[in-house]
This record gives structure tokens, C-alpha cells and sequence, in this order.
């Protein structure tokens, strides 16, 4: 038994120091190789639009990152819902993960979307309906993390986080439906609602490219942040576990004493 | 170059810098904090796969 206990651990490799894998590397490594073709395909290959002018390569980085913020979005509304249910830590670590992440994107295309005003509209900032319902949605997940970082039980401040997760999410087909439902500056919905369907050859390449690489990036940022997560649990429970030896130390001389 | 040229390259190179900027600084952030984590909590609690 002893022998094959010892051969077992020999067979383990060595545990990783970080939230690394060989998955997260592979995936990283798409990422970096869309990466590259968007850089070079959206700043210098592609030429600039017959009616956007070179204003288009704002877009070629805004499209991909709001994507990208939905995806994150609705990754923590399908682990709030399955939080709700299953109340496990996995669908918890989760939801957050997806909501810190969705909240970096999106933040990231809004500051993109103003530069584009700026050039296109001449202002950076108008209250119109897609600006201003994708200004709620920012400030609904940007609520959900101030929740989470309030102090409080842990299934407490999940469950809390699962409601707004599942709430929130019904803001993203607001802000996507925004410039159909109402008249504004944005301008409407295209292919997928985001990409232009007049688009074609390197335009259109550069354009998959990015997106790829902003949805390849989103994941691999999410399992980074899902492992970072995970081990500040467990390193909380380590040191929950040693004040709890410290306080059972103090407490047994004193004990020792009365007897 | 005119002034609405410089503004068009200005914020072109910023969106890009912006994105770019964002997501590495971020990305980075959570790298580093897995690491110095990892320090803390025992190797058999850590495993991926």
C-alpha cells in the first residue's frame, strides 16, 4: 500500500504556480496570433471606409470589445441563475468573474464609442438612447461588483450577486434593440447587429479578426480570473482556519490552569 | 496635417492604445495576483486538470 501511495505522488506533476495551464497557453496563443492579424490588417492593410472614412478602425476595436462584454454578461447570468439553484461555489466565482471582466469591455467600448464621436458627431458624450442605456447597463454591473465588495456572508453577498446578475442582464437587449426603438445619433443595427453588411474583402477580414481575438482574450482572461477567485478563497479559508487554531491556542493554557 | 486630420489620428491610435492598454494592464493585474497567491495557498488545492 505504502509503495503504491509513493508512486501515486510521484506521478503527479509538479502543481502550477500560478493560474496558468497548458489550455489557458494554447488559448493564449490564438489569441496573440488573431491579435497580431487584427493589428496588421486593421491599422495598415485594410483601407478606409468609402463612408466612415479611417474612422472604421475605431470600430474594428469597438465591435469586438462590446462583444465581448456580452458574452461576459451572459455568462453571469447563466451562473447567477445556476448559483440560485445549485449554490455552489463554482457558479458564484463564476458569475463574478464574468461580471469584472464584462465590466472592463464594455467600459473600455464606451471610452471607444467617444473617441468615434468625437470624430464622427464632433462631441464625445450625447445623451441619445444607445449612449445613455449602455451608460445604465455600465453602471448596473459596476453596482454589482460594489455589492460583492461589501462584507458579508459569503452565500449572503452571493445570493445578493445572483439576483442583480439575472436583473442586470435585461438591460443588454435594451441597449441592442436602442437604436431601432428609438430615433438617435447611433447608427443602426447591421449584420449580427454590429457589423456592416456593405463590409467586404479586408475590411470584412479585419473585422472577424478582431473579434475572434477580443472573444479569445474575453475567455482567457475569464479562466485567469475564475483560478485568481478560487485560490483567494481558499487562501481566506487558510486564514480563517489559523485564527481559529491561534484562538484555540490562547484559550487552552487557561483551561489548563482551571484544572 | 489639418486639424480634423490630427484629431481622426488622434483618436485612432487612442482607441487603439485604450483597448490595448485596458485589457493587458488588466489582464496582467490577475496574472500577478494568481501568482502571489498561489504562494499562499498549498499546492495539493491548486491543481487545474
Amino acid at each position: 500500500m505504502t509503495t503504491t501511495k509513493t508512486q501515486s505522488a510521484s506521478n503527479l506533476s509538479p502543481a502550477p504556480t500560478g493560474t496558468g495551464s497548458r489550455g489557458t497557453r494554447v488559448l493564449g496563443g490564438f489569441a496573440l496570433v488573431f491579435l497580431v492579424i487584427a493589428v496588421a490588417y486593421g491599422l495598415f492593410i485594410s483601407p478606409a471606409d468609402a463612408q466612415l472614412g479611417n474612422t472604421i478602425r475605431i470600430i474594428y476595436m469597438h465591435v469586438p470589445t462590446v462583444m465581448a462584454a456580452y458574452m461576459a454578461f451572459i455568462i453571469t447570468a447563466v451562473s447567477s441563475g445556476m448559483y440560485l439553484w445549485k449554490r455552489t461555489e463554482f457558479w458564484d466565482l463564476l458569475g463574478s468573474s464574468g461580471a469584472e471582466i464584462g465590466v472592463l469591455f464594455f467600459a473600455v467600448t464606451i471610452v471607444d464609442g467617444a473617441l468615434w464621436g468625437k470624430v464622427t458627431w464632433g462631441v464625445f458624450w450625447r445623451w441619445e438612447p444607445r449612449l445613455t442605456t449602455s451608460a445604465v447597463l455600465l453602471i448596473m454591473y459596476i453596482g454589482y461588483l460594489a455589492v460583492r465588495a461589501i462584507p458579508a456572508d459569503p452565500r449572503t453577498r452571493a445570493t445578493r450577486c445572483a439576483i442583480i446578475g439575472i436583473v442586470a442582464i435585461v438591460n443588454v437587449p435594451i441597449v441592442h434593440k436602442a437604436v431601432d426603438w428609438w430615433r438617435g445619433l447611433h447608427q443602426g443595427k447591421t449584420v449580427l447587429g454590429t457589423i456592416d453588411p456593405e463590409m467586404g474583402g479586408t475590411q470584412l477580414f479585419a473585422m472577424y479578426s478582431a473579434l475572434i481575438a477580443g472573444l479569445l482574450v474575453c475567455v482567457w482572461l475569464l479562466i485567469h480570473r475564475f483560478r485568481a477567485g478560487f485560490l483567494a478563497e481558499r487562501a481566506s479559508d487558510l486564514g480563517l482556519d489559523q485564527a481559529l487554531e491561534e484562538r484555540r491556542l490562547e484559550s487552552s493554557p487557561a483551561t489548563g490552569e482551571d484544572a | 496635417m489639418s486639424s480634423s486630420n490630427l484629431t481622426e489620428t488622434l483618436c485612432i491610435v487612442g482607441a487603439w492604445l485604450v483597448t490595448f492598454g485596458a485589457v493587458g494592464a488588466y489582464g496582467a493585474s490577475v496574472i500577478l495576483r494568481g501568482r502571489r497567491l498561489s504562494k499562499i495557498v498549498p499546492p495539493e488545492q491548486r491543481r487545474w486538470m
